[in-house]
């Protein structure tokens, strides 16, 4: 990556394809500082002219429609820390926006980190490049995180809905892994077995966003036992998970699913992956996916 | 009413009912061209005094157009056509008229083929049918039928006939109409006949056949699909053609009931993977790619006066069928014991990836892709050393010094250094940039006016150094004189567009191809006169129609891409149709005849990728596109060195990396790249794409 940026320097001004690779790279590394200076150099190119004269206009309509649902949020937001780059047609804009949320985040910028989350769904509603089903998910995703009162889920979710987890190797994946851990420790009601549902909603949600990042990077690693012993628990549990956050209880399912497959237990693998196809979500949906698996294993 | 249609001379009349002649009439299946993906309509036609009576339908009673045979030019069936080997479908008469329009008409038999063929040749000599001969040379006809009444007799023996085998008749009623008749014709739609099921079917009923539904003792099966493709499943991450299946266990399999022997370590001294053994499949991939390419090798090596495109195409296509079936061999021969779900991971041996970082080099990206290399090195060998062979008799004091250098052992070494740029260091390659700089200047400032084909070659060469700047003013000075090399400069703006995406760009871009396309429209070329300039005159539209489609994708204006794409199809089809002609192929030259075979490849390559709903929708349009071909012909592009061989390398590279989960393959197309064309951006983005195929995140950015 770096000998193709070499190559482009005197050529090219701004190749933003291969920036955003290298911004990718700080990201999954969890090299936060670079990975931000990479992404806002890349957004200030890709995001349209217009979103940026719009801003003001466009952040009191969405705090309108955020308030009714019931998400208060500081929107005192100073100007844009970057001048408008020349316009570039770039496919993915969403995300990269989430990433760049997800990067302050992680540098303790709460406010910054909010105005990137509702510039994403400014932008996700108003100024995309490129319809697609994908952006629609991550649009939907932005506004999932304001609700949210946790947000450091957003990286592994990032990763993972990303499909960026499979291209990790097991080092960074048990690191990963450890992060996780630590964040539900964190929380003061951890859902236990014995505990009456429903608990605390948002700390649900956040131990079966945990749950679904700990069981595919297990997966990754080849851990399947691990994944289909630790399945009881949260199984109970998937059953109590607020309807807004379906598609992580179906994500769950699916996972479990296929490790049960690797596990040859095809009677759990096919109850799961039924379980999973007839979960309702409007986001990543895996119905689809969960059928051809059925399909595929004769299930 | 009446309209006279200008262009054919023919006359479209009003619906009208036909009065019914006394005689009994045959109608023939009339194949219309359209303009539509060059998508053949099919009617019914009556020869009637040296005309054509048109009908929607067999039994229709309206005639809706009619034609008149004497302003058409006749095009016969080229093989000789006999009672033993007649086929309705290849016995078709092709009737152009000035407009270009074509129609094919088809005899319903063999008898009725050789009164066709009389009345046709009557009708193009200026007789009226009435004039026909009362008879017909007996030779070619057991039964005197060259009169009107005997022809009407015939056809009425042949109703009754037909009445009479009511069933057969509709059966072959039905073979004409279906397959025959859409197989025949300019287009040979046989080369899309894709036997080979699509791999994720294909792997869904293999698995079915080998491995039925897994028993409690037996280890899981793993099936890749695309949906693993898609969440990037982790047997994608290291070519799983290199490993050793004995040595491994997974964590999964340590000392439990679920023990599973992996089989996949890399074994890099493994020779055997591209050895063939199925004969058999070497034939069938071979067949597939008869049609076009055997045909093509096997002409060129009678025409052309130097053995490289020969050297160049045979070799190499019972090559490629032969790592083709290496490759598909080896895949079989793997067990499901060799899967797993979620990747070889793996206890008590270190992972390929452990393995190269213990050596701690620092280039490991290329170390990885160098074990690719290992393969090609005996074949590049032979072939560099024909090629030398060839050179013998002109370059003698070289020759010499090849042979000592061989003689001395390091042919290899010698080889690396001598006919690819490839030192790691780059100073051969700044060398040869320095010379190229040298005699740039040498030659402005001596005045002197280089030869059109020696700056064509400079203006390639600095495109691939990626000096695209310099390219693209030298390609524009040279399109002064060839508008058709306005393309490549505009190709320059394309490759810089492809890296920053910058919208004016994309505009400019646009407007451009416009030009040049109308530009192109406008130029006179024919392929009498001139069969290479028509050639590369209707090449370079479908390039430039194909980069204003691709564009327009970018800019969300997906009708247009649409449009643009359809009429670039359109021209490659008609192209692919005449270069199976053994002249015109002979007339082309290599750079030419390999731009229209990469199109033809990288249409099939992109529409066998349209996920399958489009894909029905194509297959109704008349697009069957074949990835074999598409892959074999994009491979040859790639190994044959001209203008387009690196954007062959890129879509095979890129279709292995995303759609074929086969790292190796991609690894082998990368690292030559990577190479040969050491300046380029593009293969070190995909190069970095493939590090994290094999884990190397932590490598990427080294």
């Amino acid at each position: 990556m770096k000998n193709g940026l070499e190559k482009c320097v005197d050529t090219i001004q701004s190749p933003i394809f291969l920036t955003y690779e290298l911004g990718w790279y700080y990201f999954i590394t969890c090299k936060w500082e670079p990975a931000l200076d990479v992404f806002l150099k890349l957004i200030s190119g890709i995001l349209k002219p217009q979103f940026f004269k719009n801003f003001e206009n466009d952040l009191q309509h969405i705090t309108k429609s955020l308030r009714q649902k019931g998400i208060n949020i500081s929107l005192d937001f100073g100007p844009f820390p970057f001048q408008e780059a020349r316009y570039a047609l770039f496919p993915h804009l969403t995300h990269i926006l989430l990433n760049i949320s997800a990067c302050y985040y992680e540098i303790e910028n709460v406010q910054e980190s909010n105005r990137w989350l509702v510039a994403a769904l400014i932008a996700n509603k108003k100024y995309l490049n490129y319809h697609n089903k994908t952006e629609t998910d991550f649009g939907r995703l932005a506004e999932k995180f304001l609700k949210r009162k946790y947000r450091k889920m957003i990286v592994f979710e990032l990763l993972y809905f990303l499909k960026q987890l499979v291209k990790l190797p097991d080092t960074n994946l048990q690191s990963i892994i450890a992060q996780v851990d630590k964040h539900i420790n964190s929380l003061k009601n951890i859902p236990t077995r014995s505990q009456n549902f429903p608990c605390n909603a948002d700390e649900m949600v956040e131990y079966l966003s945990a749950t679904l990042i700990t069981t595919v990077s297990n997966c990754m690693m080849g851990e399947t036992q691990l994944v289909i012993s630790t399945s009881e628990k949260v199984l109970s549990m998937i059953e109590h998970a607020p309807f807004d956050y379906n598609y992580l209880a179906q994500h769950i399912l699916y996972w479990i699913g296929r490790a049960a497959i690797a596990e040859e237990n095809m009677k759990m693998a096919a109850n799961l992956l039924k379980k999973a196809m007839k979960v309702k979500t409007n986001e990543f949906n895996y119905s689809e996916k969960s059928r051809k698996l059925i399909q595929q294993h004769n299930l | 009413m009446m309209n006279i249609d200008k262009q054919t001379n023919s006359i479209s009349l009003p619906p009208q009912r036909q009065t019914k002649s006394l005689e009994p009439e045959i109608r023939r299946p009339l194949l219309v061209n359209t303009h539509f993906f060059g998508i053949k309509t099919r009617k019914w036609a009556v020869a009637e005094d040296s005309t054509l009576l048109v009908y929607k339908s067999r039994r229709s009673q309206i005639i809706c157009k009619r034609i008149p045979l004497k302003d058409a030019t006749i095009s016969f069936p080229t093989k000789t056509i006999t009672k033993q080997n007649f086929k309705p479908s290849k016995a078709g008469f092709k009737l152009t008229y000035q407009n270009k329009s074509h129609y094919y008409l088809h005899p319903i038999d063999y008898e009725d083929y050789l009164q066709l063929k009389m009345l046709l040749e009557l009708a193009q000599s200026g007789f009226e049918q009435k004039s026909f001969p009362k008879t017909v040379q007996k030779q070619e006809v057991q039964v005197d039928q060259s009169s009107p009444q005997i022809l009407g007799i015939l056809a009425s023996s042949r109703r009754e006939n037909s009445i009479e085998n009511v069933g057969d008749a509709k059966c072959e009623e039905d073979l004409v109409e279906g397959s025959d008749l859409e197989n025949t014709v300019c287009y040979n739609m046989s080369f899309y006949s894709n036997a080979k099921v699509n791999r994720k079917s294909h792997l869904e009923v293999k698995a079915k056949l080998q491995y039925s539904r897994p028993k409690k003792q037996d280890k899981p099966t793993r099936m890749l699909t695309h949906d693993d493709v898609s969440e990037g499943s982790r047997y994608s991450t290291v070519p799983q053609s290199n490993f050793n299946i004995s040595e491994l266990r997974t964590k999964r399999g340590m000392g439990g009931r679920n023990s599973i022997e992996h089989s996949q370590i890399l074994d890099l001294n493994n020779s055997d993977i591209h050895t063939p053994k199925r004969q058999e499949n070497k034939y069938k991939i071979l067949r597939s790619a008869t049609a076009f390419v055997g045909k093509v090798s096997h002409q060129r090596k009678e025409s052309l006066p130097d053995n490289t495109l020969n050297d160049s195409f045979g070799p190499k296509l019972s090559y490629l069928s032969a790592t083709q079936n290496a490759h598909e061999q080896h895949s079989r021969s793997k067990s499901p014991d060799q899967y797993d779900s979620f990747g070889p991971h793996l206890i008590g041996k270190k992972s390929p990836l452990e393995l190269l970082l213990q050596d701690g080099d620092a280039n490991l990206i290329s170390k990885t892709l160098s074990h690719a290399r290992e393969v090609f090195e005996d074949e590049e060998e032979q072939k560099v050393l024909e090629r030398m062979q060839s050179k013998k008799d002109t370059q003698i004091g070289r020759n010499s010094t090849i042979v000592e250098k061989k003689t001395l052992g390091s042919f290899k070494h010698y080889l690396s250094r001598e006919i690819y740029s490839m030192n790691p260091d780059g100073l051969q390659e700044e060398n040869s940039r320095a010379k190229l700089e040298s005699k740039k200047t040498g030659r402005l400032s001596h005045g002197e006016r280089p030869s059109v084909e020696h700056t064509l070659d400079e203006a390639f060469q600095l495109f691939q150094n990626f000096e695209l700047k310099e390219a693209k003013e030298l390609f524009l000075s040279l399109s002064a004189e060839n508008p058709r090399l306005k393309l490549f400069a505009i190709e320059c703006d394309l490759i810089v567009l492809s890296l920053n995406g910058f919208k004016d760009l994309v505009d400019s871009c646009l407007q451009e191809l416009s030009q040049l396309t109308m530009q192109l429209m406008h130029m006179p070329s024919s392929l009498k006169s001139n069969t290479n300039l028509h050639f590369e005159n209707e090449i370079t539209k479908a390039e430039c129609i194909v980069f204003k489609g691709v564009l327009n994708v970018a800019l969300n204006h997906k009708w247009q891409a649409f449009l643009c794409i359809s009429e670039s199809w359109r021209i490659v089809r008609k192209l692919e149709a005449q270069i199976k002609d053994a002249k015109i192929q002979s007339a082309l030259s290599s750079e030419v005849l390999h731009r229209i075979m990469f199109a033809i490849g990288a249409f099939n390559l992109a529409f066998s990728l349209v996920p399958p709903t489009l894909k029905k929708i194509l297959k109704v349009i008349g697009i069957s596109p074949n990835k074999q071909l598409g892959l074999e012909l994009l491979q040859q592009c790639w190994e044959k060195k001209f203008s387009r061989s690196m954007y062959a390398a890129l879509l095979i590279s890129c279709y292995h990396l995303e759609f074929e989960l086969d790292s190796q393959k991609a690894c082998d197309v990368i690292e030559k790249a990577m190479i040969q064309y050491n300046h380029f951006p593009l293969f070190s983005w995909v190069g970095a794409l493939l590090s994290w195929r094999f884990f190397q995140v932590n490598f990427l950015f080294n």
